[in-house]
Order: structure tokens, then C-alpha cells, then sequence
């Protein structure tokens, strides 16, 4: 509105909104509590872009947002209006931005020449990223802005998280996903939302989801790079089917690799993948290393990528209620589109029942022993030396496994081996809520209505018990 | 629909009429069909109805000023006398105050509308003007004099600008002008008959949302019918440029650069800027490079810079040489153009197709620095704060008799065929440019992919490049206005934005629909269904109607889920007896296993009544098939349309009834 008087904003409570006028290239970085949020807006009627980690933000919309760190970038300058009271804000002039943009239009040189080559040739094949470094310096948002920027150039980059310790991507934590972005993604709202019933303002991802269940690749490794290979399959599949895609190439986000001994599995995800691009973030050591391991590589760039200095460490319980509520999104939605899970009992003598857990070789014999009902010993378990998961015989199914997220599989609960479970992807997830063990039968809360499919079900032991109400 | 017989009072009519009004919140031909064929109807409450309208358009909000006005013109050049008297004597008041509250852009569509009001009604017989011209004229005085001021600082600009620029005014100077004499924005009776519906041009909403789907197949003269004459104009601005430009060329591609080179290499595309920055004050990527440019000559008139800096140095320059002079239409294109403009007006309305879109592409364009070079620029993408301004200007230029003024809308007098002259410069000047591997990422926009000198090396990426910013943001300027999305400019790109754009509408309207069910998430899908599942499917222009936007395999999730075609039993005993509408027969209640409760079987739950899925789906595909024109494929919203069909009918019949 050009006239006074009929400012949208003037009917709001004036005293609490904030406005932060950008120069180019300054970086707004907030953040706010858990239950309280912040409405921001890229001021209408104004000139200059801003972008959340890659994606542009829209003019006078506005976007809300609750407990999160963040940072909104332009590169033109520009005005936000800011609604509510983050905790911290501030405007900073340092950002490693250039640098990524550098990378992004690196890459974007290789995708232009991968789309002049035949689609069935090698030269097809964009580049793929692999994102490493220790924790909290900036991984996930790199692979965000990257993600963000090959959309904005109309690309469909395939994005691939491998680190189970975080929030997840397009799903819980403790789960390694990959999809490919054909659409923007969402200011709001990380990497966006998985599909639901309910239609979405934002396109949402179809990701292929499997669950390791535990927190870091050490508690097993086996199982780990397993997974990895299955994945590697179906995305290099996907692939050689989705031209866009290949020509795009990958952007992988990693769990955090900081010391000698992950060289060994970043050596097996590069192998998997075909990585032609390494990039560490914040560890100079690991940059070294890299460069020594890879420098006989053929067509293998190693590259070192500064840290944002807006990267803040993120202390246990804030990173708990951070995966606690990307849990709760998936079950129960977001302010935006509710969700409505339902509670379902399932029969722990039916035939369809199969319950399998992942085996934590940095801790397998101790807990194994503490989760035994009294009276049974170890033997009774159906597990050999080298699984990967076991199968959990149903008297073993008691109050421990309440408030777990138990992954639901595709393979079916009667074809269930000790291979098919420890490789298969996820169908879904369901939240146990209560074990009855006289009525031999669990409550669950489960994201889509109707029984729960005879599939066999995964128990693991991250993301870690919580309470869902 | 004929009520000749019951005539209810004028007031009661214009009370219903009143509420009907506040209904009109967006531009919907619709709804003003309606309220016109109403005001038709009930003629002999003219007077009354034309006071509600009028009092309406006062006290509305600016938002709504627009469609109020859309309809007061639809009655006047559909109905015709008493409303024209009616309407007439407060005419001025009327426009004035509505005209004095909306914004720049809604202002310009009430200065067309009121140049089509000093004309006859198309189709008619009469050849008096619609309002009486001492009326229009009363109003297009306090119009010009609001402009005056404007005018004045705009020349006071243009003046300052062409001293530094060493050039005289010239007609591209008036790209700003939004050329609306010609255009009708209600072309009332073209391709319907005399009395034919109302289309009003599509509707527009600030946040880029579609509301109206009644509107998608509504013509759009004003956008169509000026797009020639703009482009005619751009055509003469991109000659000039490419003069320049063309003389600068052989320069920039010297093989050994020196400073001095360089720094006269600068000069010519810094001054070319500057042009272009006084023309679109408000693009910020032109201020950019404006800036980068001046910078650049503060360094190089400074500094003493390796030779291979200065190569990098002049591989840059002469990229922002060919951005800056690319947007200009190759010539094959520039001869194909006045064809184009002799098409009559009526068979536009034939091939203006669905183009629900372009407006809110224009609003998003005008931010965006390659909507300005567009070929198909339209005259809405002119900054919404000098509306006034620009249409001064392009008055002050007739009367400074550098553009003519005749029969013909003195807009188009603006498309000159260009000289020979400049069109062997702009050839040249081309020519020289492209390399076989130069990739055109859009219309308006081409990134030199093997000359960038990045590498992916940690050195060469510390080297802060700002130019990297416009392949970032020009690759794909046509941005959408809700989500951000990029198109490119060429036509593709506008065909799919407005598929996108009808996405939004479609998933709006679904949202809306949608929370009044129980919503719940989806399970992941199988590696097999994965590698086959193509994401691109949300904006796919093939969808068939009422299918998911969110992609076959997603759509077949919620089917799943959805299409056992039971719903949980009412717990309300009340409800128990419950039967179908449409066939009036009882549910079948059974125990369902799968949702461990009591179910109506083969139900369908349809806002508040629940119906048999084989009924319902029955009458849906009865509604579709009838909905006017059919020109939705969602068959809710065609339900919407028809319900509210029914509303006004009843709205009629009751107000027949009671008196």
C-alpha cells in the first residue's frame, strides 16, 4: 500500500515489530527459543532479494519461525520486518557466501557441460559433492544453499544425508534418506516435508528412507556401509533413468567425520557414489588428509571450504528437542497442516508379527544381557556372530520398548532374514505408546489409518525414547 | 432466468444487492456476471442499485475498489440507460475517491477503464461515448493536474540524464508508458453477443495467489493488445544500444589487453548502464552492475594489474557487454512483429488462451532486470510509484511533438520499423558475440559456461566473483510470486509459470478444502517405486483433472487410504438413520477390521452430508459436465461455482417470494 493508513502492518502492535535494513552481502542471523516464534518478512514494495540458505524468500510473505538458529543472506541488500522476539539477532558482515558461491557455479559449469554430453555416456554424469567435516561447522547448511542455488538455476540436484546423529532430512533422525529436489524447497521449514494426505503450499519430496538406528556409523559400520550400497544401487538407478537428475549430479551431507579412523568408510562412501568433489568444512587436518588419500584419484577435486562464523555449537538438550520435534512433525504435522496419527494395537502372537533389532557392536554384550526378561538367558536370542540385526523373540517385547520409534520395513514380516531386514528400506514409522504384556499386545501411534501392514518391524536404539503428546 | 412476474421493492432489492456486493472481493467475472445480469433484471430498481454500487465502491477497501468499479463499468456498457444516468452523476466522486486510495497498478487499470468510458460501447449502435464527455473530461482534468508534478520530475530526470549521456530524448524512453488508450479493459460484447457476459481481465492478487477460477478463460486485452507497441518501442532503445555497443565490440575483443583498452572498453557500457539504470531506477541488478562497472574503473585507473588479471578483467567485461545487449530480439523476430499488431481486437479474444498467469508475472517481472529487456514486456511492469509519471511523460513527449498522435492510438506510433542503419550495427555488433558453445540459459540471458574462470581448487573459490550473483538470479529471471520458483523468460517459461501458477490456485483452493479432514502422512515408497517416481509431476500441465499435484505415486498413497470408501460410523444416534441425498437409501453399518470401528460402508463424507461414493461420484461428473463453460477441471471448484449459482438464484426467488 503506497498510502497512509491502510499499511497492513500499522493494525499489528507496532512496538513489537523490528525492521533490519541489509546491506549487499550481509547475513541477518537469529535465533529463537523453543515456543515462542518470529514472523519475518522481506519487506514489500522494497528493492534486493534475500534467501534462507539458498532459498529465496518471497516478497511480503510472511514466514514464521520457532526454535531454530538461522540466517537470512542477501546479496543485493534488503529490508526484513521482524515480528516477535527472537532471542538473538544480529547482522553480519563476514560470511563465507562468495565461497559457496564459487563452489555452486564450479558446479554449475560441470552440470552445463554434463547436459552436452549424450545422456548415456559417462560425461553425463554431474558432479557429486561430498560434504565432510567435524560437527557443527556448517555441513547441512552448506548442502542446503547448494541444494538451494542448483534449484534456483532450475536443476534437480539428488540430495543424500547420511548422517543419522541429526535431524534427518524428509524424515526422523537416525535414518539416512536420498531425493531428488525438483521444486523449492521451504524457507520455513529445513529440507521441507515428506508426502501426506493434505495438500502442501510447498511441493513436498519423495525421499527413499532406510533406518540404521543408531547414532553414529561406528556403532555399525557393517550395517552402516551396507545400507550405504543399497542406497548407492537404487540412486545410481534412479539416475541412469532421470537425466535431469544425472546431469545435476549429488550433493551428499555426511555425519561428522573429524578423525583417522572414519577414513576408511569416507574411502567406501566415495567408492559407492562415485564422488568427484570432496569438500571439508572447518577441519584442516582432515583437509590434508583428504588431499594425501585422493590425490592419486583421477578426476577427484579436494577442496576446503571456510565455516560460517553464524555456525554456533549446539548444545545436547537443544539438539534433543530439535530431533524430538522432527519426530513429532512427522506423526503429528506442523502448524501449517496438521497431522492426525492414529492409535493402533498390534498382536504380538500373530503370525504377522516380526520384530528385529539393530545390533550395537560398541555395546551389544553389555546391554544385551540388561534388556533380558529375568529368567532367560543370552542363547535364547536368535543371533550369530556377525548379524547385523537380530530377531527379537516376542518375549522379549516389554515396557522397555515404550516411547521408541520402531521403523516399519518394506519387506514383509513372513520373508524376514537376518538380510532382508538389516537392507531394507522403510515404509514408515510408529511411535510405541504402551506394551501390554498380558493382552500380549502393543499400542502404537501410526501415521496412516487402518493396521499397520504385515511388514517386519526395526526397533534401534536412536533417535532415543521421548515423549510424544 | 426471468422474474418479470413478482417485482420485488427497490428496497428490499437493494439491501439483498448490498450483501451480495460484500461478497466481491476479488476480480471475478463470475460474480460480476451475475451481480450484472441481477442489475439487468431489476432495472426498475436502478436507481437503488446504482446507489448501493456507489456507496459500496466508497466504503470498500482499496482491495476492492477494483472489482466494485469492474462492475459499475459491466452495467454500464451491458445494461446501459438508467444505470449510465445514474452512475453518471457521481461519476467523478466516484472514480476520484477510489482512484485516490488504490495503488499504482489498479490506478493504471482505472485510467484504462475510464478511456474505454469516453468511447461508444463496442457493438452498438449508438455513437455517443458510454458516460457523457464533459464527465470523463472532469475527471481526466483532476487526473492530469494529480500528474503534474510527477511529470515535472520525471522530465527534470530524463533532462539530467541525456546531458550526461550526450543524447536527446528518444522514444525508448517512453518504455514506461502503458500505452492504455487503446485497450479496453472490459471488452463486453466482443465474441458474446451484445449482451453477452462480462470479462473482466483476470484477476490479480498482491500475495500471487489465484483466487477466481472463473476467470482463467478471460480475455486479457489490455496485456495482449499493448504488447506490440512496447515492444516496438524496446526495439528502437535496443537499436541505440547496440550502436553504442557495436562501436565498443571490436575493442573488447582485442587479444592483449591493456588498462587503457580496458578503461575504454568501460566507458561505453558504464554509460550504457547508467541509461539504463535512469530508465529502471528500481532494478537493483542494473545497480549492480552499475556499481561493479565503476568500481572496476576506480581499480583500473588506479592500479597496476598483471596481464592475466586484465584478461580476466576483459572476459568479464565483455559478458556484461553481451548481457547488456543480448535481451534485444534477434532481427528475424523484430520483422515478424508488425504483423502481429494489425490483428484485429476481435479475433484476439480468440487467442488469448489461459493466461490466468501473465498478470501476476508482470508484477513479479518488474522486479526482475530481464523482465525489463522481454521481448513481451508489458506495460504493468512499469514501477508501481510513477504510474502517473510515465504516462506524463509519454504525454509530454506528444506534445513536444516527438511522438504522433492520430487516429490510431498514439502508442503504437511508437513501433517504427527499424533503419537499415541500425539494424547492420545491431547485426554486427551481434555476430561478433556468440561462441559455438555459448549456452542460452533463457531468452534474455547467456552465461559464457568455458569462460568462467573458476575452478574447484580452495584457491581459485576464495576469489570473491559479484558478477557469479546475476548467473545465480538471471539464469532464470521469470520468478513466481508465492513460492520463488524461477522460470525462464522465453515462452516456454511463461507457459510453465502459468501452469505453476494455476498449481498454486489448484492447491489453495485443496488446502482450504482440505482441513476440514483428518490429514495424516504418507508412507515412503519402495526402491522400485522410487527410481521410477519423477518429482516434475506437481506442475505437469498433462494432469488429468482433479488428480494430486503431488505426483502419481503420492496420489496413489492417499487413493489407498482414501478410496475404501468408508467413513467411521456418527456417533450421534440421531445421525444412525442417516440417508444419501442423492438416492435417498440407508448406509450399510458394519465392523470394520482395518479401522478397528464401526463404518458406514461405501460413504463419502462432502462438507457436512454424507453420501453413497457411487452417488457422490455420479453427481460430481453431472456438476463437472454442467458447470458453466467448463473451463475448471477441479471439479470442487466447479461444485463451488455451481452452489453459488444456486445461492443467487435462491437469492432471487426469495426476494420474489417475500414481496
Amino acid at each position: 500500500m503506497a498510502l497512509p493508513g491502510l499499511d497492513v502492518t500499522d493494525s499489528i502492535d507496532s512496538s513489537t515489530i523490528l525492521t533490519r535494513e541489509l546491506k549487499p552481502n550481509q547475513e541477518f542471523r537469529f535465533e529463537v527459543a523453543p515456543n515462542t516464534s518470529i514472523t519475518i518478512r522481506l519487506t514489500a514494495g522494497t528493492a534486493g532479494t534475500a534467501e534462507l540458505f539458498g532459498t529465496e524468500l518471497s516478497k511480503g510473505l510472511p514466514y514464521t519461525f520457532t526454535c531454530c538458529k538461522s540466517a537470512i543472506y542477501t546479496w543485493t541488500g534488503c529490508s526484513l520486518s521482524i515480528e516477535g522476539s527472537p532471542s538473538v539477532e544480529y547482522i553480519a558482515e563476514e560470511t563465507p557466501m562468495a565461497t559457496y558461491l564459487n563452489l555452486h557455479i564450479a558446479l554449475e559449469k560441470l552440470r552445463v557441460s554434463a547436459s552436452d554430453c549424450p545422456p548415456t555416456t559417462e560425461g553425463a554424469q554431474g558432479p557429486r559433492i561430498l560434504l565432510i567435516g567435524p560437527p557443527d561447522v556448517g555441513k547441512t547448511t552448506v548442502a542446503k544453499i547448494l541444494t538451494g542455488y542448483s534449484i534456483r538455476q532450475g536443476r534437480k540436484p539428488m540430495v543424500i544425508n547420511l548422517d543419522t546423529g541429526g535431524e534427518g532430512v524428509l524424515s526422523v533422525p537416525g535414518t539416512i534418506t536420498a531425493a531428488s529436489f525438483g521444486s523449492v524447497m521451504d524457507v520455513e521449514d529445513g529440507f521441507g516435508s515428506s508426502p501426506m494426505s493434505a495438500p502442501s503450499a510447498i511441493p513436498v519430496k519423495l525421499p527413499l528412507v532406510y533406518y540404521y538406528g543408531l547414532e553414529t556409523p561406528e556403532g555399525g559400520v557393517k550395517r552402516y556401509k551396507r545400507l550405504i550400497s543399497r542406497m548407492a544401487v537404487a540412486v545410481n538407478s534412479r539416475l541412469e533413468e532421470d537425466i535431469e537428475t544425472k546431469n545435476t549430479g549429488l550433493i551428499i551431507d555426511t555425519p561428522s567425520f573429524d578423525n583417522q579412523t572414519n577414513g576408511d568408510l569416507i574411502s567406501y562412501i566415495v567408492a559407492e557414489f562415485s564422488i568427484t568433489t570432496i569438500a571439508i568444512l572447518g577441519s584442516e587436518r582432515l583437509y590434508n588428509t583428504m588431499l594425501k588419500s585422493f590425490s592419486s584419484t583421477a578426476n577427484m577435486n579436494v577442496i576446503k571450504l571456510p565455516t560460517s562464523g553464524g555456525c554456533v555449537d549446539r548444545d545436547i538438550p537443544y539438539k534433543k528437542s530439535l530431533r524430538d520435534a522432527t519426530v513429532k512433525k512427522y506423526f503429528f504435522g506442523d502448524e501449517k497442516c496438521t497431522l492426525s496419527p492414529y492409535t493402533i494395537s498390534i498382536e504380538l502372537d500373530s503370525p504377522g508379527f516380526s520384530l528385529w533389532e539393530t545390533v550395537d557392536s560398541l555395546s551389544s554384550d553389555k546391554r544385551n544381557t540388561s534388556f533380558l526378561p529375568i529368567g532367560e538367558d543370552e542363547s535364547s536370542l536368535q543371533t550369530g556372530e556377525d548379524d547385523v540385526v537380530r530377531k527379537l523373540g516376542v518375549g522379549y517385547v516389554d515396557s522397555r520398548f515404550e516411547n521408541l520409534i520402531v521403523a516399519v520395513l518394506q519387506v514383509d514380516a513372513k520373508d524376514a532374514g537376518v538380510k532382508e531386514v538389516s537392507e531394507s528400506a522403510v515404509l514408515g514409522f510408529v511411535f510405541v505408546q504402551e506394551v501390554d504384556e498380558k493382552e500380549r499386545r502393543m499400542k502404537v501411534l501410526s501415521p496412516v489409518p487402518g493396521r499397520v501392514p504385515a511388514k517386519a518391524l526395526l526397533v534401534g536404539k536412536w533417535p532415543e525414547g521421548m515423549f510424544l503428546t | 432466468m426471468s422474474f418479470n412476474d413478482e417485482v420485488p421493492s427497490p428496497e428490499e432489492l437493494a439491501e439483498d444487492y448490498r450483501s451480495s456486493l460484500e461478497d466481491l472481493s476479488v476480480n471475478s467475472r463470475w460474480e460480476i456476471t451475475n451481480l450484472t445480469v441481477i442489475a439487468k433484471e431489476n432495472i426498475h430498481a436502478a436507481q437503488a442499485i446504482s446507489k448501493v454500487i456507489e456507496e459500496h465502491i466508497q466504503k470498500t477497501s482499496p482491495l476492492r475498489k477494483l472489482p466494485a468499479l469492474y462492475l459499475l463499468d459491466s452495467i454500464a456498457k451491458n445494461v446501459g440507460t438508467p444505470y449510465t444516468l445514474f452512475f453518471g452523476r457521481n461519476l467523478y466522486r466516484t472514480f476520484m475517491d477510489a482512484y485516490s486510495l488504490v495503488e499504482g497498478p489498479v490506478r493504471r487499470k482505472l485510467e484504462e477503464m475510464l478511456q474505454t468510458w469516453k468511447q461508444p460501447v463496442p457493438g452498438s449502435t449508438s455513437s455517443s461515448p458510454l458516460f457523457p464527455a464533459e464527465t470523463t473530461r472532469k475527471i481526466d482534468n483532476a487526473l492530469i493536474k494529480a500528474r503534474t508534478a510527477a511529470v515535472q520530475q520525471q522530465q527534470k530526470q530524463m533532462k539530467q540524464d541525456n546531458a550526461r549521456l550526450g543524447i536527446g530524448p528518444q522514444p525508448g524512453q517512453a518504455t514506461a508508458n502503458p500505452g492504455p488508450y487503446r485497450s479496453t479493459p472490459t471488452p463486453p460484447t466482443n465474441g458474446h453477443g451484445q449482451t453477452g457476459p462480462y470479462n473482466p481481465p483476470p484477476p490479480q492478487n498482491f500475495d500471487g495467489r489465484l483466487e477466481q477460477p472463473g476467470s482463467k478463460a478471460a480475455p486479457q486485452p489490455a496485456a495482449t493488445q499493448d504488447t506490440p507497441s512496447l515492444q516496438g518501442i524496446q526495439q528502437s532503445k535496443y537499436q541505440q544500444l547496440a550502436v553504442q555497443l557495436g562501436l565498443a565490440a571490436p575493442n573488447l575483443l582485442a587479444n592483449i589487453p591493456t588498462t587503457d583498452a580496458l578503461l575504454n572498453d568501460i566507458r561505453p557500457l558504464i554509460a550504457t548502464t547508467q541509461a539504463r539504470f535512469a530508465e529502471n531506477p528500481w532494478d537493483t541488478e542494473i545497480q549492480k552492475r552499475l556499481k561493479a562497472l565503476l568500481d572496476l574503473q576506480t581499480i583500473l585507473s588506479t592500479q597496476q594489474l598483471p596481464t592475466d588479471q586484465l584478461s580476466q578483467i576483459r572476459d568479464q567485461l565483455s559478458r556484461i557487454a553481451i548481457s547488456v545487449h543480448v535481451p534485444a530480439p534477434p532481427p528475424s523476430q523484430v520483422l515478424q512483429l508488425p504483423p502481429l499488431q494489425t490483428v484485429p481486437p476481435a479475433s484476439l479474444n480468440i487467442n488469448q488462451g489461459p493466461n490466468l498467469a501473465s498478470l501476476l508475472s508482470q508484477y513479479s517481472n518488474a522486479q526482475t532486470p530481464a523482465a525489463n529487456n522481454a521481448r513481451s514486456q508489458t506495460p504493468l511492469s512499469v514501477p508501481a510509484s510513477v504510474p502517473a509519471g510515465a504516462k506524463g511523460l509519454f504525454e509530454s513527449l506528444i506534445s513536444a511533438g516527438l511522438l504522433k498522435t492520430g487516429s490510431t492510438p498514439p502508442s503504437s506510433s511508437g513501433t517504427k520499423p527499424s533503419t537499415p542503419l541500425n539494424q547492420g550495427y545491431y547485426q554486427s555488433g551481434l555476430a561478433k558475440t556468440p561462441t559455438p558453445s555459448a549456452i542460452s540459459t533463457s531468452a534474455g540471458f547467456t552465461v559464457h559456461w568455458e569462460t568462467l574462470g573458476v575452478e574447484l581448487n580452495s584457491a581459485a573459490l576464495k576469489i570473491p566473483r559479484p558478477h557469479f550473483v546475476s548467473i545465480l538470479n538471471d539464469s532464470l529471471p521469470n520468478k513466481c510470486g508465492s513460492c520463488a520458483r524461477r522460470f525462464t523468460n522465453n515462452e516456454q517459461g511463461k507457459k510453465d509459470k502459468a501452469a505453476h501458477l494455476d498449481w498454486h490456485f489448484r492447491v489453495h483452493q485443496r488446502i482450504a478444502d482440505s482441513s476440514k479432514h483428518a490429514q495424516f502422512r504418507s508412507w515412503y515408497v519402495g526402491e522400485e517405486e522410487w527410481i521410477k517416481f519423477r518429482e516434475d509431476e506437481d506442475d505437469s500441465n498433462t494432469m488429468a483433472p482433479g488428480q494430486s499435484q503431488q505426483g502419481t505415486d503420492v496420489d496413489t498413497f492417499a487413493q489407498e487410504a482414501s478410496s475404501q470408501n468408508y467413513i467411521p460410523a456418527p456417533n450421534d444416534a440421531a445421525l444412525s438413520n442417516l440417508t444419501c441425498p442423492v438416492c435417498k437409501e440407508k448406509f450399510n453399518t458394519v465392523w470394520h477390521p482395518d479401522a478397528e470401528d464401526w463404518v458406514l460402508m461405501d460413504a463419502i463424507e462432502s462438507g457436512s452430508r454424507i453420501y453413497h461414493a457411487s452417488c457422490f461420484a455420479e453427481i460430481s461428473k453431472e456438476i463437472a459436465g454442467t458447470a458453466s463453460r467448463g473451463s475448471t477441471p477441479d471439479t470442487s471448484i466447479s461444485k463451488g461455482k455451481r452452489k453459488a449459482d444456486q445461492d443467487l438464484a435462491s437469492i432471487i426467488s426469495k426476494i420474489k417470494k417475500e414481496k
